[in-house]
């Protein structure tokens, strides 16, 4: 066994993790290898001082908080609330409306004043007005 | 279901309840988990204040993808898991943003809170608070591979295979990696123990 692969089985059985088969192999290893002895003890030293630290609190609260969190993500997301899209309709509806009358009202004053005019002119005898057609009277206002 | 009662469940029955519905039931899993993921985060940030923003995320985040676990025994490595991969994106989020003051808040988290040391000689309370800087310190030099594959089994007593089944990684890998970081940390620990004239010797 090389040193290199001794110290990853030294590891393995502080972790109680080696095989009884390389435990042996690793025992034999150390009662010739004064480095890996002295491996073997700091490791045992580092294992001690990293075991010394102590455990951290569980902070006050964290559960609830943790709690609190969950509950918040599994309540229903709050829906648009209905009288405002509502509104948002209605007003879009109101104001298409008005828009589309405004625009009904000036064609219906420009049809008017087209009928103003031709009346005018027929009484003028400039026109004469035949079913759908509109003639000119020639030689009167003809230019 | 009075809550003494809910403490005999396995976790695959409280993740079952939980799925159904019953989210109080979750507080239990929390229960079961929070500290050991607590310390785990601690180890690995070495801020308290840190730490508890990331368990909370993590027991989020496991609720949230609580239909990803499979229910086969073994949840312990499926909020391990969610553990590990909110506590390395966190790091490494951090190392992109540059966070000087950590390193002394670092030192004060891990000091404030050691009951033990009531009635006890001060110099002996100074002492052991440097030793435990120093290990802090020497942890977070670490690589994260490393770090981790360490706090699951020191800190955690995690065997190799549950520390496989969190990580993905093989068995020898983890040896290994466990191995190199007690050599890596005996190596720094001797060095900062040692009197800088011994250390010239050497």
């Amino acid at each position: 066994m090389k040193c290199k692969q001794a110290l990853i089985y030294l590891s393995c059985r502080q972790d109680g993790e080696l095989s009884d088969q390389l435990n042996r192999e690793l025992k034999e290893h150390l009662a010739g290898c004064n480095d890996c002895r002295a491996a073997a003890a700091q490791l045992h030293e580092l294992q001690e001082t990293l075991q010394a630290a102590p455990v951290p609190e569980w902070p006050i609260g964290l559960q609830q908080k943790i709690m609190r969190r969950i509950n918040e993500k599994e309540r229903p997301r709050p829906r648009l609330v209905p009288a405002v899209a509502y509104s948002f309709i209605f007003a879009f509806f109101f104001i298409l409306t008005i828009w589309l009358s405004q625009d009904q009202r000036k064609e219906h004053e420009q049809a008017q004043s087209m009928a103003a005019v031709i009346s005018n002119s027929q009484q003028m005898s400039l026109l004469t007005v035949q079913d759908n057609s509109i003639a000119f009277i020639a030689g009167r206002g003809e230019k | 279901m009075p809550e003494e009662l809910k403490k005999e469940f396995s976790d695959d029955e409280l993740v079952e309840a939980v799925r159904k519905g019953y989210t109080e039931d979750f507080s239990v899993l929390v229960k079961r988990y929070g500290r050991k993921i607590f310390h785990f985060v601690k180890r690995m940030t070495a801020d308290a204040d840190e730490a508890e923003s990331i368990t909370q995320e993590v027991f989020t985040n496991v609720f949230a993808h609580l239909n990803r676990y499979t229910c086969q025994g073994n949840f312990q490595a499926f909020i391990f898991r969610a553990a590990k991969n909110t506590t390395l994106n966190h790091l490494n989020r951090q190392k992109r943003t540059v966070f000087f003051s950590r390193l002394v808040k670092s030192a004060e988290s891990f000091t404030v809170r050691d009951n033990r040391c009531q009635n006890e000689d001060p110099s002996e309370i100074l002492a052991r608070k440097e030793s435990q800087d120093m290990v802090t310190a020497a942890l977070k030099r670490l690589r994260e591979t490393q770090r981790l594959a360490l706090i699951l089994k020191v800190y955690l007593d995690l065997s190799y295979k549950e520390i496989a089944d969190i990580t993905g990684w093989s068995t020898s890998k983890i040896e290994t990696l466990i191995s190199r970081a007690k050599t890596a940390l005996k190596k720094d620990i001797l060095l900062q123990e040692m009197p800088s004239s011994d250390v010239k010797k050497e």
